[in-house]
């Protein structure tokens, strides 16, 4: 996935397709493309639900230039938050 | 040591060990006979040169001693005689010096103890307190030697309850309310989903571990930034500052959280310091306190955009759950679906209208759509208006590609395109009027 997080866009563009299907007299067949243009955001969608894990870095020097970091090594066990307080 | 004890310096002044005002001080036994040996024996044993005559020094004019003996010697037996304590009363008179030091009285109805604070010890109070507040001073006594003034050096002061801390708070939050820095309009929203959360806390906490799992949990793809600084202690306010500062430079950075697990009022105090507030109510992007625990509110939570009650649901907060996510695009989804659906109604409705024949071959195509979006549930992502045409289905149009829905739009001779399933295909009219079903009406004439 490219790095931009683009699931709003995506939904949003859903939306937008929805909506024209919705109220827009389209020809059949400008109506099935619209569709398949659907499917295919609501695949992306899913894709970027499910592929994806973020980097968990630390920061260790930040100058108004340069931004330095390095991975952290953060023990996440997902049974452990629910009673976190 | 026995000449010594006997010294008439301690009987005038009302200290001394025998004195009837304190028969059972169990502070005082011996403390008098030791002290002022070193200070007084010296010059006090060989007065006035009268070598092999030992006339213990004060005892006459000519054995006077000096005021700033004296003064020494008293502070001497003060400072050794009692441990350090804790007194209770009323602050009057209270003076902050340019040097840090603190002076004050503290009172109560018939009597007062003058009071300092050195600087080192000044600086660790959360604020100074109020005319006739009353407190509790712990230290030790001594003796200002150059007035003669007995003295309490004051180490820790407290008000009752935690009423320091509390004016401290006060006087900070209406200072930043004055600014308007506390005003809820103030507040920004949220991003729905970011990208990557900088994190402004301790690295060994729990609060980083509790943040971290629950971000993971909810919204694994969100990148993490720490910004790792001290939470409490002396300096931990202008970390807290330098850390923020920092992560906010990081350009995808586009929420961030203070936190810190639960603690003493003394341990989450550098979240109540004025600077820390500021940096939180400059801060370029939003941001989610979460200090302490759920009854813990500290300044930096009434200038920042939101406040969690625990790091946990910080990390609630500032990622949605995948779960709602993948709920969002089953509705988006199923609502694709619909739409389709009402639309091949419409088209069935005019297609019925126009031509029975069309009609026909419209039907049949509805029918099919009607079989893909029955079967859609979590197979959406599986089918395709285009697989249709791959069975055979094809749409004509014209060269303004208007669909050509009806017999009478199609005139022998014409030329139209066809949409088939990997493209189109240029096709003229060869006749009309055959009872032909389905939308292949004219005869593929390749180009």
């Amino acid at each position: 996935m490219s790095e931009e997080l683009d699931f709003e866009a995506t939904m949003a563009e859903l939306e937008r397709i929805v909506g024209a299907l919705d109220r827009e007299e389209l020809d059949l067949d400008e109506a099935l493309l619209l569709f398949e243009d659907g499917v295919r955001h609501v695949r992306r969608a899913n894709r970027l639900l499910e592929d994806v894990r973020g980097r968990i870095e630390e920061l260790i020097e930040a100058s108004s230039e340069e931004v330095r970091t390095v991975e952290l090594a953060v023990d996440v066990s997902d049974e452990e938050d629910a009673n976190a307080d | 040591m026995s000449e010594i004890s006997q010294f008439s310096l301690f009987g005038a002044g009302g200290l001394a060990p025998e004195d009837a005002e304190h028969p059972g001080d169990a502070e005082h036994p011996g403390a008098a006979g030791e002290l002022p040996v070193g200070d007084l024996a010296e010059g006090a044993l060989e007065p006035n040169g009268r070598s092999g005559e030992v006339v213990a020094p004060g005892r006459s004019a000519e054995t006077a001693l000096p005021v700033s003996e004296v003064n020494a010697a008293v502070r001497g037996v003060l400072e050794a005689s009692f441990a350090p304590l804790w007194v209770v009363g009323e602050v009057a008179n209270w003076r902050r010096v340019s040097s840090g030091q603190c002076y004050f009285s503290l009172r109560d109805e018939s009597a007062q103890i003058s009071c300092v604070i050195w600087r080192s010890d000044a600086a660790r109070l959360p604020t100074d307190p109020e005319e006739g507040m009353e407190v509790c001073a712990y230290g030790g006594l001594s003796l200002y030697e150059a007035r003669g003034q007995y003295q309490l050096i004051v180490q820790k002061l407290e008000a009752k309850g935690e009423g320091l801390w509390k004016l401290a708070f006060e006087r900070t939050r209406r200072r930043l309310e004055a600014e308007g820095l506390t005003d809820p309009a103030r507040r920004r929203q949220l991003p729905a989903l970011p990208r990557r959360v900088g994190i402004v806390t301790s690295r060994e906490g729990a609060a980083l571990h509790d943040v971290v799992s629950v971000i993971r949990r909810r919204a694994p793809w969100t990148h993490i930034l720490l910004s790792a600084c001290r939470v409490q202690g002396e300096g931990a306010a202008r970390e807290i500052c330098a850390a923020l500062d920092a992560v906010c430079q990081h350009p995808e950075v586009d929420v961030v959280v203070l936190t810190r697990g639960g603690g003493s009022v003394e341990d989450l105090w550098c979240f109540n310091e004025e600077v820390v507030a500021r940096a939180v109510a400059g801060c370029p992007v939003p941001i989610v306190t979460a200090v302490g625990h759920e009854v813990d509110v500290t300044i930096v939570d009434l200038v920042a955009d939101l406040r969690a009650p625990t790091p946990s649901v910080a990390g609630e907060l500032i990622v949605p759950d995948v779960a709602d996510l993948r709920v969002a695009v089953r509705r988006g989804s199923s609502a694709l679906a619909a739409a389709l659906r009402s639309r091949a109604l419409r088209a069935e409705e005019r297609a019925s209208r126009a031509s029975e024949r069309m009609s026909d071959g419209v039907v049949r195509f509805v029918e099919r759509c009607g079989v893909w979006l029955d079967g859609l549930g979590g197979r959406l992502e599986t089918l395709s208006p285009l697989s249709t045409l791959e069975r055979g289905y094809a749409v004509p149009s014209d060269a303004e590609g208007r669909v050509l829905r009806r017999l009478e739009m199609f005139e022998p001779g014409d030329p139209f395109r066809l949409r088939v399933v990997d493209g189109e295909v240029a096709a003229r009219v060869e006749a009309t009027g055959g009872p032909a079903a389905g939308p292949e009406q004219g005869r593929e004439t390749s180009s």
